[in-house]
């Protein structure tokens, strides 16, 4: 849903595609197959800010909504002719769809999708209820699993509702996934950054659990509910960025991946990010949720309460109806998106205006600089000094042997 | 796709300098080693060579 009178609702999806503009298909499905769960992280979007969809959709996406979403999954890929296909099981928390229904759910995605096109399956999860079972289902599924965690304070936000902290529960998880049986199906770990932590005993903490990936998120804020910051530290987030850069950048070998960081590497070589949060690659992603309703990424619910709906279900809509949608469309068109203090920034190919939901502002919409332009700038340009640099040094190490054997 | 073999000259490393991709000898510069700028080379240069679509994905899922 847009708002009247805020950017996108007024873009005008007719015209942009009679210019030429084509829109990229969707690859990546996110199923929002249960809708609760058993923790009551205090930052959470899809409970904590404001929007209570939640409440009226179905606790657990049945097996009927499901297989219309994988039929439409299924459609789009052969209109499309996509060669592969990401699906992410996804909440609340997913695992709370149970073992048994789980497994139905992943026969029943890969029988419609079938064996023409290459199905890659995920869980996000808080680890919680992640045992043995479990792992054994996704490790014969060929499931891959990532886990939340905030690093050495993550019991400061992510809490059971009674208050108890999570920590030891999703360590149990982090320890079997960290063991040769599970470790093939091990993903990453997702962490909110909070600025209050120290950044690189975050990282370091994280380290133990010998992720493959570390996902560090920036917290949903925007322009009308901005970050909470340190007196004083207008770039708090960049800075921490640049204390985990550093310590990740500088280890005498890679000893894990950080996306966010090898987004901003590629994209100061020259290169393209694969992450909706840095550089301006067409966003790819749809969301279904428990009732079969089409949405965008559900952190726009961050913004306002339904601000990630387009009407669109899939019992009655393909998913090619979506890519018409407004919402939609904005993410994929790259620099057309931008504000004009955007544009006018010599950064901001790289920067992308960061996260399309740190955007928003009430009364303008989505057509705004980042609510952490600061930081996105320092950690970008500060990526970029290191990178040029070292560039410049193996450039010149080159040159001089060169020089010696000529 | 001289992206991944042009020559050093024209390759400024200032500090305000932007590394082209159309100019830097990326192949070359990456190396078998294992610290994070040769991974980020690596990937450059099988983004180049595969010459696939890049979209933008989400979460913490490679």
């Amino acid at each position: 849903m847009t708002r009247a009178g805020e950017w996108p609702t007024d873009l005008d999806v007719q015209a942009a595609l009679a210019e030429g503009f084509r829109p990229y298909a969707f690859r990546e499905f996110v199923l929002k197959i249960h809708q609760r769960c058993n923790l009551a992280c205090d930052y959470c979007y899809v409970y904590t800010m404001g929007d209570h969809s939640w409440r009226d959709r179905p606790g657990v996406m049945s097996i009927e909504v499901l297989r219309m979403a994988a039929a439409r999954i299924a459609e789009h890929a052969r209109a499309h002719d996509l060669r592969t296909i990401r699906v992410i099981l996804h909440g609340g928390e997913p695992l709370l769809a149970g073992h048994r229904r789980l497994g139905t759910l992943i026969t029943e995605l890969k029988n419609s999708v079938g064996d023409d096109r290459q199905l890659r399956i995920a869980v996000q999860t808080n680890g919680v209820l992640l045992n043995e079972p479990m792992l054994d289902l996704f490790r014969a599924e060929g499931v891959q699993v990532g886990v939340s965690l905030d690093g050495a304070d993550n019991d400061r936000h992510r809490r059971y509702a009674d208050g108890r902290g999570s920590t030891a529960d999703v360590e149990r998880a982090l320890a079997l996934l960290a063991d040769d049986r599970y470790h093939l199906i091990f993903a990453g770990i997702l962490c909110t950054v909070d600025v209050t932590a120290d950044p690189v005993r975050t990282y370091e903490a994280l380290l133990r659990y010998q992720p493959p990936l570390i996902d560090f998120l920036l917290p949903h804020a925007n322009w009308t509910r901005p970050p909470s910051r340190p007196a004083g530290a207008a770039q708090a987030y960049g800075d921490w960025m640049v204390a985990v850069f550093d310590r990740w950048y500088d280890a005498p070998r890679r000893e894990t991946r950080i996306r966010i960081l090898e987004e901003i590497l590629s994209l100061v070589l020259g290169g393209a990010s694969r992450s909706e949060q840095v550089g301006l690659s067409p966003v790819t992603v749809a969301v279904v949720e428990s009732d079969g309703d089409i949405e965008q990424v559900d952190s726009l619910k961050s913004a306002y309460p339904g601000a990630c709906a387009t009407g669109l279900n899939v019992a009655t809509d393909s998913f090619d109806r979506a890519l018409r949608h407004p919402g939609i469309m904005a993410r994929q068109l790259g620099v057309a998106a931008l504000g004009s203090v955007c544009t006018a920034c010599p950064i901001h190919q790289w920067c992308g205006a960061g996260h399309y939901a740190h955007r928003y502002a009430a009364g303008t919409g989505f057509r705004n600089q980042s609510v952490y332009c600061n930081d996105l700038s320092r950690i970008i340009t500060h990526v970029r000094r290191r990178i040029v640099a070292d560039i410049a040094e193996r450039t010149g190490r080159q040159r001089r042997c060169s020089s010696d054997i000529g | 796709m001289n992206a991944t073999t042009g020559d050093l000259e024209g390759f400024s490393g200032g500090d305000e300098a932007v590394p082209d991709v159309t100019r830097i000898p990326l192949r070359q510069l990456a190396p078998d080693g294992d610290r994070v700028l040769d991974a980020a080379i690596r990937r450059l240069v099988e983004d180049i060579v595969d010459e696939g679509q890049i979209t933008a994905g989400f979460g913490s899922i490679p």
